[in-house]
């Protein structure tokens, strides 16, 4: 075929192009890879009680933490999923809140006696904590892959590792449900541990997984 | 194509014709799709320096790349960025598939409109080779849809398919196409 004729062909497939096509996908990945890690974390680990969690500060803390970081962290997998697209303000936003829960951190530690320091840093659950949350990154990573391959990407290490860290994010978020823990520089250590794993993850398999 | 058609930056005259063509003008899509492959040719020739037919297999992948995701293309922005991050990814795709390392080296959007020097007896080579990742029934369906005169509902009707259906079918075996290419080692 002649490069005129495949011209002539594709002009005969060019109905109106939808629009907000690029936005749809990445939201529909995060919802349905969400709902999979909620049913492993409601079925598997269990949920803390609601009702009682609801009311707990410590709770919010963490639902706050990582909840804002999957804002950015979406908008930007937006971005990158667009051909030629660039990180803009996202990945500021990110270090920004990255570094206000690591100021909590500091001053809960500061204002713990010295003597009790490691056991609130560590909590109950240190050992398990970040590889859940890499676990529970999983089934939100893999749909996530597979709606930017519907999509264009052009930096393919940048867009895996964007997809990887909002992957991580949301699912820290719903492990937050079942997570014990109340601590602010626990959160800020483990969870963004396992949110770093999962954007890892993304950064190492996204050129190979997100081509197109 | 008048004049001042010439003397206008590719940014002001290839964006219209992208919106117009995202819109549903398939008159325009294909000026614009033809429009850019002639840039194309020029830079995949400039930058890869090899055999014509090499290069002009490259150019129909970005081509086709380029009208199957059109729509992540964001009307509020420049066109010409996006059209150039499409095709240099299409190229380093292409080097890495045919197992070559080749440095491609980071450069703006100008790069690809830098000049015309397009070999149009490039665009009457008949090349085989993207057509022939098809199946055969959807490659008929190309060959039937691509020659001139021959509407969707001209070849619908012989095909004893709604025109509707064609479309589909067509939009189809296209996505296929460009998996296969993706898919190639």
């Amino acid at each position: 075929m002649r490069t005129d004729e495949l011209i002539g062909v594709l002009a005969k497939d060019a109905p109106p192009a939808p629009r907000g096509w690029v936005e749809r996908p990445i939201l529909l990945a995060m919802l349905g890879g969400g709902v999979v890690t909620f049913l492993v974390v409601a079925l598997w680990l269990g949920c803390q009680p609601l009702e009682a969690a609801l009311r707990q500060p410590w709770f919010w803390m963490k639902t706050t933490y990582t909840g804002l970081l999957v804002v950015p962290a979406a908008g930007l997998s937006m971005r990158l999923a667009r051909p030629g697209g660039r990180s803009s303000f996202a990945p500021l936003a990110i270090l920004a809140i990255l570094a206000i829960m690591a100021a909590i951190a500091a001053r809960q530690l500061f204002q713990t006696p010295a003597e009790h320091r490691l056991a609130v840093w560590l909590g109950a659950t240190w050992r398990v904590c970040s590889p859940l949350i890499l676990l529970l990154s999983v089934p939100i990573y893999a749909a996530l892959v597979l709606a930017l391959r519907t999509l264009a990407p052009t930096r393919l290490t940048q867009a895996g590792a964007a997809a990887g860290f909002l992957a991580g994010a949301l699912a820290a978020t719903i492990y937050g449900l079942h997570c014990p823990e109340q601590g602010a520089a626990f959160v800020a250590t483990w969870y963004s541990l396992g949110i770093l794993g999962a954007t890892a993850l993304g950064a190492v398999t996204g050129r190979l997984l997100l081509r197109w | 194509m008048g004049v001042d058609a010439k003397t206008q930056s590719p940014e002001t005259r290839l964006k219209p014709l992208m919106l117009r063509g995202l819109d549903g003008d398939a008159r325009a899509h294909a000026e614009l799709l033809s429009e850019v492959s002639r840039f194309l040719r020029a830079y995949f020739g400039r930058r890869l320096g090899r055999g014509q037919s090499d290069c002009e297999d490259l150019v129909q992948e970005a081509v086709l790349a380029i009208h199957l995701k059109r729509f992540t293309y964001d009307r509020a922005q420049p066109f010409t960025p996006w059209v150039y991050a499409v095709a240099r990814y299409k190229m380093i795709d292409y080097l890495r598939r045919s197992g070559r390392r080749t440095h491609i080296p980071l450069d703006d959007a100008g790069d690809l409109f830098a000049e015309e020097s397009a070999e149009e007896g490039a665009v009457r080579r008949d090349l085989n080779t993207l057509l022939s990742r098809l199946p055969d029934h959807q490659r008929r369906l190309i060959e039937d849809v691509k020659i001139t005169g021959f509407t969707i509902e001209e070849a619908a009707a012989q095909r004893g398919v709604t025109a509707v259906s064609l479309r589909v079918m067509l939009h189809r075996s296209l996505k296929w196409l460009g998996e296969q290419v993706r898919d190639e080692d």
